[in-house]
């Protein structure tokens, strides 16, 4: 860390998006699930209608982000270390984080309602629209997600900062055990969110992630095949 | 007689449940999974043939079409719901014994673990395969599946994790069902589930769709 960077203490934030901003349609969901508009069966069309329609109302889209002052952070030999806690992050995230002059955590999630509303249909033996809420709410988070990284990115650029891709624990060869840590760093329940001993996030539709933050870090575009 | 329960087959592939559906649009107005199970129960079919020869070859027909990527899972999802329609109507004779299951499965989520889709999905196709299935639900300890395997006599088992950390209570899990039961087979699945992991932990197999697994115990049945 060279200090030069603009922050001087961490800042933290929490968002409450609103439902109607959200870009997830009908064709998007046909997509996301193989199909194209001609293929799609109709009771899978029915089913993405009759959830899009109920949607905002089994939603809470919570956001927010944590970025740490700079004193605080440290990175070296595939890791860095935050108050005194080392993150193994790994060759690849390394590599995409080590030009930050500090690290911010994202954290989204769409709240706990829309499990049960999948869970409901399950149970009672309606599986396709069990699955179908499933990966709407799945698709859901990550585009919450995707919106809180873009607000972060256009307030880090007022102070003329930039931020990488972010990187969440579980992928790209980061041990999930590092959830534990994460949440350390945050308030407790920080947008609804929590983590259990397995280190699993409860509401399960949520995203936690890293991004580095600095002056000459890059925003890379990701293959599938490198996320994985 | 045949006739009957090769349509009915057909309405399982397609997913067609009943007369009232308009699901597929070229079968609108045909009865479907439902009145076809009805008509040949009254015309006196036997029910393990109204499963063997009618909601069988349907699910298999499915299975094996999304196994080799040629539809994807809602459609089985779709042919499930038919079969489940139509199923409802064989539960008498399920529990007259006058149809006999393939075997039971005890499935669950591990301990720590609170999946369930997929759990969900595989229960879903060894059910409409003529399994039976006794799901014990998420976040399951190996005392509970012992028990289960000890109280409906099951000779096979089923694990599901969806995170790295949860997957590695399976070993445990494993050790536990190895030690404590004398050949019950403990298949395993879940989304950073591999072969290796599975026979590291000495799991007799492992399946990343629900159909290789339905396969699997189908052709262990049949030996």
């Amino acid at each position: 860390m060279d200090g030069t960077i603009s922050l001087k203490q961490s800042i933290i934030k929490e968002i409450e998006f609103n439902f109607e901003n959200c870009a997830i349609s009908e064709n998007h969901i046909i997509e996301l699930l193989g199909y194209d508009a001609d293929t799609v069966p109709e009771p899978v069309l029915e089913t993405i209608g009759f959830i899009l329609n109920e949607l905002p109302n089994k939603v809470r889209l919570q956001s927010g982000y944590k970025i740490f002052n700079p004193k605080k952070v440290k990175l070296s030999g595939d890791s860095f270390t935050i108050d005194n806690r080392t993150f193994n992050c790994g060759k690849i995230i390394y590599s995409s984080l080590k030009n930050s002059e500090t690290i911010g955590f994202l954290i989204s999630s769409i709240g706990e309602e829309i499990e049960n509303w999948s869970k409901y249909f399950m149970d009672n033996n309606e599986i396709l629209k069990g699955y179908l809420i499933d990966k709407v709410a799945s698709e859901l988070v990550e585009q919450l997600a995707d919106r809180t990284e873009s607000l972060l990115e256009k307030e880090l650029g007022i102070i003329e900062l930039k931020a990488t891709n972010r990187y969440s624990p579980g992928y790209c060869g980061w041990s999930v055990a590092d959830q534990q840590n994460l949440f350390s760093l945050i308030p407790e329940k920080f947008c609804g969110v929590s983590v259990n001993d397995n280190s699993m996030m409860i509401p399960i539709k949520s995203v936690s992630a890293v991004i580095g933050v600095g002056k000459n870090v890059e925003k890379k575009t990701m293959n599938v095949q490198f996320a994985k | 007689m045949n006739e009957i329960l090769q349509q009915l087959s057909l309405c399982i592939e397609k997913g067609r449940v009943n007369k009232d559906s308009n699901y597929p649009a070229d079968m609108k107005g045909m009865p479907g999974a439902v009145e076809l199970t009805q008509q040949a129960l009254s015309e006196g079919t036997l029910a393990q043939d109204i499963l063997n020869i009618g909601f069988l070859p349907g699910m298999k027909i499915v299975g094996d079409k999304f196994k080799d990527g040629k539809i994807f899972l809602p459609e089985v999802l779709i042919s499930a719901r038919a079969m489940s329609s139509a199923m409802e109507l064989l539960k008498p004779y399920f529990q007259s014994g006058e149809i006999n299951y393939k075997g039971k499965v005890i499935m669950g989520t591990v301990a720590g673990d609170l999946h369930d889709i997929g759990k969900n999905i595989v229960k879903m196709v060894l059910e409409g395969g003529g399994w039976q299935v006794v799901d014990l639900g998420i976040n399951v300890n190996a005392e509970k599946i012992i028990d289960a395997i000890n109280t409906n006599s099951a000779k096979v088992v089923g694990l599901s994790a969806l995170l790295t950390t949860t997957m590695q209570n399976m070993k445990e899990i494993v050790r536990k069902i190895k030690s404590e039961t004398k050949d019950v087979l403990v298949v395993i699945g879940g989304a950073p589930v591999t072969k290796a992991f599975a026979d590291s932990i000495n799991a007799d197999g492992y399946f990343h769709d629900p159909q290789g697994m339905l396969d699997y115990l189908n052709k262990k049945m049949s030996k």
